[in-house]
């Protein structure tokens, strides 16, 4: 068994494996983006009392969760096209993994609220502050302990089920890998290195988020020096 | 039943089984992992650090066509089936071990020195008071990652295993009829993770209640 | 990057180095000796194309197993088919997954330098399907101003249309829109859409769509040369395909071929064994 490596399809791989990368982190961004936008409104409704605004939400995520993300890739870009809705292959790839990012990220942001004590909506609702309100500036805020590490976890499985999209030929990294294999048939090497990329991406998500996560308390920290009081305006007994 | 519904049927029946062997293997690599990651010597320890960051940080996608064009460098001929499995088992074994650790610090350590404290040989200690425990606790979260294996699954029609999608592929490849099609796979995927991530709340609910640990 | 995340980059590379350390590679060539001895013949087929190859009831039929088997018979080997997609089909074959692609390839001349082909076992054309009853399209030599549909290069109809476009252009009479397609059912469903006008595609797939869905599609007509479908082998396994050949000739004489192109195709086809391959083939 004679052993080889061939540094030279590494070299002519790299920089498409690069391009492939970058592609790769704006579709994850998108997604991300859109997943904790969309993620809200979601949560929301999935708490909400009006079993009208409930169901559908339940499905939907349900249905999101419990599916594989290949398929629903599928479904979106061949799927559609017999409805005569044809998307480019990008659009196709941005919105399946958008609708998956909703999805799973509301199950976080939901899980994140039900974390904030009640007493918080009890005292907030006494003090007629409007639900809106009551929302984005009372609640969210003190989610963000339990928010942040969940999504730090929703967006690393993000960057993973991306690779499903080569398969619906978005451009992204293993995308990118199938054509440089195509060209130099290299494949251990090429997925090799395409693992490592992935692999360091995941790892500066992460480091990056955990950075995230200390920010609020250096704010808050900042704020105590500067002599600002963070006691609530009432006194609430739970 | 239609040649087309049967040959779905048969697909979602290779995909159960993929992932529930998946599954049994992924236990066993979970468990050396989990043993090398108590072991006496360092480079050990990191090696399975490492092999679980690594598998944990990368796309299963990815890791599928690793193994599946590696091996044969190593001198192992495996089929597409047998290939995948391998991927689909290192992959759940990564995930394993790290519920096997936290069931283990879940573990009150006084059990432990207790049973030190009466002599009782290291052997016993693991596998009349820990392993039960362990495996007691892991069952919710095995039935988490059956799920996982039964979506991951669908990746090895990338490789050439006929289970539910690569069906899927062939039949619209006759019929061109995607859209249907798709929609009948979705609903069996759906189906089969649904019904676990019931059995998961009931799990849940269970423990709770104080029947278990 | 923190000291954990260097270490964990490093480690990584290391597997890296370890995997591509063991990427091997073997000198000799495979032969039919080898094959018989083995008693399996290990094949790789994208069985999503009909009537070459396509699956029903489970199993991968078409014109192509039928010569498969064939094979099989007289070698006393059994054919162990597996169905992969396209994408990494030809890479499995240099990678030594199976010995031969039996899928539908046009001997052309980029392939024929890269691996071993096989001699034809079909002969076929480019030919375009629109939706019966169009008045748009006419005929192939005017797609002027036309959407057209062809499969994602590298495939040999897209390079036909492709010239085709670069008459017309050349002729001052404007080019036609090109769309790529991933697959033959893809295509299909735009031209049901609207979406394009005409497909071009092998002639073969397209006669069993009309077959299929009479009074949904018709075939405007054929164009350009004949050109040939074959299998193809590792470089180094010349033996191999000559085999092969040997067994696709056989059945060739005997008129069992014509048999299964009657059956799979509705005509008979004149099979040549020899002057298909363009120059600098292996």
């Amino acid at each position: 068994m004679r052993v080889s490596i061939d540094t030279d399809a590494l070299a002519f791989g790299f920089p498409i494996l690069l391009h492939g990368l970058v592609n790769t982190i704006l579709v994850c961004c998108a997604a991300t983006f859109i997943g904790f936008a969309a993620g809200i409104p979601v949560a929301l409704a999935r708490l909400s009392r009006w079993s009208m605004m409930r169901l559908p939400v339940v499905a939907f995520v349900e249905l999101m969760r419990d599916t594989p993300f290949l398929v629903q890739a599928f479904i979106i870009y061949f799927g559609l096209a017999e409805l005569g809705i044809r998307l480019d292959a990008t659009v196709a790839g941005v919105l399946a993994l958008s609708l998956y990012a909703t999805a799973n990220f509301s199950e976080s942001i939901r899980g994140a609220i039900l974390s904030v004590p009640k007493g918080q909506f009890e005292a907030a609702r006494a003090l007629g502050i409007r639900y809106f309100s009551l929302i984005g500036r009372i609640i969210l805020p003190q989610s963000l302990g339990y928010l942040v590490p969940a999504l730090t976890n929703q967006i690393i499985g993000i960057i993973k089920d991306s690779a499903a999209l080569s398969v619906i030929t978005t451009p992204e990294m293993s995308m990118a890998a199938q054509v440089v294999v195509g060209e130099s048939f290299r494949p251990v090497e090429t997925y090799a290195m395409v693992a490592v990329l992935y692999w360091a991406l995941t790892t500066t998500v992460v480091t990056l988020m955990r950075q995230v996560e200390r920010a609020p308390r250096r704010i808050w920290r900042s704020g105590e020096r500067a002599g600002v009081d963070h006691r609530l305006p009432i006194e609430v007994s739970e | 039943m239609s040649a087309e519904a049967q040959a779905l049927m048969h697909g979602a029946l290779f995909t159960l089984e993929a992932s529930v062997v998946g599954a049994v293997f992924g236990i066993m690599i979970a468990v050396m992992i989990a043993l090398l990651r108590q072991a006496a010597l360092a480079p050990a320890r990191w090696i399975a650090a490492a092999y679980v960051s690594f598998i944990r940080g990368t796309p299963l996608f990815v890791q599928i066509l690793v193994v599946y064009f590696l091996l044969p460098g190593v001198g192992l001929d495996l089929s597409p089936l047998q290939s995948g499995m391998v991927a689909l088992s290192l992959n759940s074994g990564a995930y394993i071990s790290e519920m096997i650790r936290g069931a283990l610090t879940a573990i009150p350590p006084g059990q432990v020195e207790a049973a030190q404290a009466l002599a009782i040989p290291r052997r016993w200690i693991w596998l009349r008071i820990i392993l039960p425990q362990v495996a007691v606790l892991i069952v919710p979260p095995l039935t988490v990652e059956l799920a996982a294996l039964i979506k991951g699954s669908a990746l090895l029609s990338v490789v050439g295993v006929v289970e539910l999608t690569r069906s899927a592929q062939q039949i619209i490849a006759v019929t061109f009829e995607p859209l249907g099609t798709w929609a009948k796979v979705a609903f069996l995927y759906f189906l089969m993770c649904f019904a676990l991530g019931q059995l998961t709340r009931q799990l849940q609910r269970l423990k709770t209640t104080g029947l278990a640990v | 990057m923190g000291a954990w995340a260097k270490i964990r980059v490093q480690i990584a590379l290391g597997a890296g180095l370890v995997s591509m350390l063991m990427s091997a590679h073997a000198t000799a060539g495979v032969d039919v000796n080898q094959v018989k001895a083995k008693g399996k013949l290990a094949v790789a087929t994208e069985a999503l194309y009909e009537p070459f190859e396509f699956v029903k009831d489970g199993k991968i039929v078409g014109y192509g197993r039928d010569i498969l088997d064939e094979i099989g018979k007289d070698w006393n080997v059994k054919i162990e088919q597996a169905d992969l997609p396209f994408g990494g089909i030809l890479t499995g074959l240099l990678q030594k997954k199976y010995d031969l692609v039996a899928t539908t390839m046009i001997i052309n001349p980029e392939r024929v330098t890269k691996y071993a082909f096989t001699m034809p076992i079909a002969v076929t054309r480019v030919a375009a399907l629109k939706k019966k009853g169009d008045t748009k399209v006419k005929s192939l030599d005017d797609l002027t101003g036309l959407t057209v549909g062809a499969i994602v290069p590298p495939a040999g109809p897209t390079a036909v249309l492709e010239k085709l476009n670069a008459k017309l252009t050349e002729q001052g009479k404007g080019a036609a829109k090109i769309v790529h397609f991933q697959s033959d059912p893809d295509m299909v469903l735009a031209l049901a859409n609207g979406q394009i006008d005409v497909a071009i595609e092998n002639q073969l797939p397209l006669n069993t769509i009309v077959q299929k869905q009479p009074t949904k599609f018709e075939i405007v007509g054929t164009t350009g040369d004949p050109f040939f479908i074959g299998w193809a082998l590792r470089p180094d396994d010349t033996a191999l395909r000559d085999a092969i050949n040997a067994e696709i000739k056989r059945l060739r004489d005997s008129g069992l071929l014509a048999e299964f192109q009657k059956k799979w195709f509705g005509f008979t086809m004149t099979i040549p064994d020899s002057g298909y391959m363009p120059p600098g083939a292996i």
